[in-house]
């Protein structure tokens, strides 16, 4: 009795018809599409996505680098950065140094 | 137009040509989907999804399958998605009512009353759609081809790329197990 309903019951789709999709599906489907690229096309440029943090860490500190470097190189280059003996001389010759002054 | 002429519009991004992709393909994309996910509004997003998908897709779609069947791929696999993140915000649900931080609401499904079947077999139908939906994904996938799309074995064999003898083994499964749910739910 019980393998006969089985049978009954697999058997009952046997003859079925294809379901057909619900009135108005290709204007939904449209409009669907629109929403999601307007969304997508909006959002292409998102700040908060990692690439875009990523690539603004890198931009800066590759900036930051050149700067730094840019300045140690004047400093390096620089007439303040080394005593010329001229300097010196007419250094002490303003100020007098070589008179030994007592209080 | 023929299937190669409609890629290649379509590759080109032709509106009519998609139109006329939706037009050819919606009716067996739906009931593809409808037997899988047993539910008509979510049946007929998951259907949306794969027409979007195969708009975003065609650029990469190689003609080495019919059309048909690469469909018939994409129709299967969003709805095993939809599926699987369906369970997923199911068992999310169930933690938060365990937790407390969510009131529990049992939420009722109704009986999967499939459209195409014959008024006088329909209760025997809700039953046997009811144990579909307790098969292994790939026989559900094969039985669910052959039985409400009336593809051939060989036609499912090419979309679930696997040979025809697989085919009658996972047939032979789904109706074992079939069996095993109906016996336990009609001795209920």
């Amino acid at each position: 009795m019980n393998t006969l309903k089985i049978n009954t019951v697999i058997d009952s789709i046997d003859d079925i018809k294809q379901a057909e999709t619900p009135p108005f599906f290709e204007i939904r489907l449209i409009a669907k599409m629109e929403q999601q690229f307007t969304k997508q096309s909006a959002a292409w440029f998102n700040v908060k996505k990692p690439i875009y943090i990523i690539a603004s860490l890198i931009i800066f500190s590759s900036v930051n680098l050149y700067l730094i470097n840019i300045n140690a190189n004047k400093n390096s280059s620089n007439s303040y950065g080394k005593i010329q003996p001229s300097t010196i001389e007419s250094f002490t010759n303003d100020y007098q140094l070589t008179n030994n002054t007592t209080y | 137009m023929d299937e190669n002429q409609l890629i290649d519009e379509l590759k080109n991004g032709s509106e009519p040509a998609f139109n006329l992709l939706v037009q050819t393909y919606k009716n067996m994309v739906f009931n593809t989907v409808l037997g899988i996910v047993q539910q008509f509004q979510e049946a007929e997003d998951v259907a949306q999804e794969v027409f979007i998908q195969v708009y975003q897709s065609i650029e990469g779609f190689r003609a080495e399958a019919k059309l048909s069947t690469w469909i018939y791929r994409i129709a299967i696999t969003k709805s095993l998605d939809f599926e699987r993140s369906k369970k997923a915000k199911k068992r999310i649900n169930l933690f938060k009512n365990m937790i407390g931080l969510e009131k529990s609401v049992e939420e009722l499904v109704p009986d999967f009353n499939h459209p195409g079947i014959r008024l006088d077999k329909k209760e025997d139908a809700i039953l046997l759609f009811k144990a579909i939906k307790n098969l292994p994904e790939n026989q559900r996938i094969a039985f669910v081809l052959i039985k409400t799309e009336g593809l051939s074995y060989i036609e499912v064999s090419k979309i679930l790329n696997v040979s025809e003898k697989a085919i009658e083994g996972l047939m032979h499964r789904a109706k074992e197990n079939l069996r095993k749910i109906l016996s336990k739910v009609l001795s209920e």
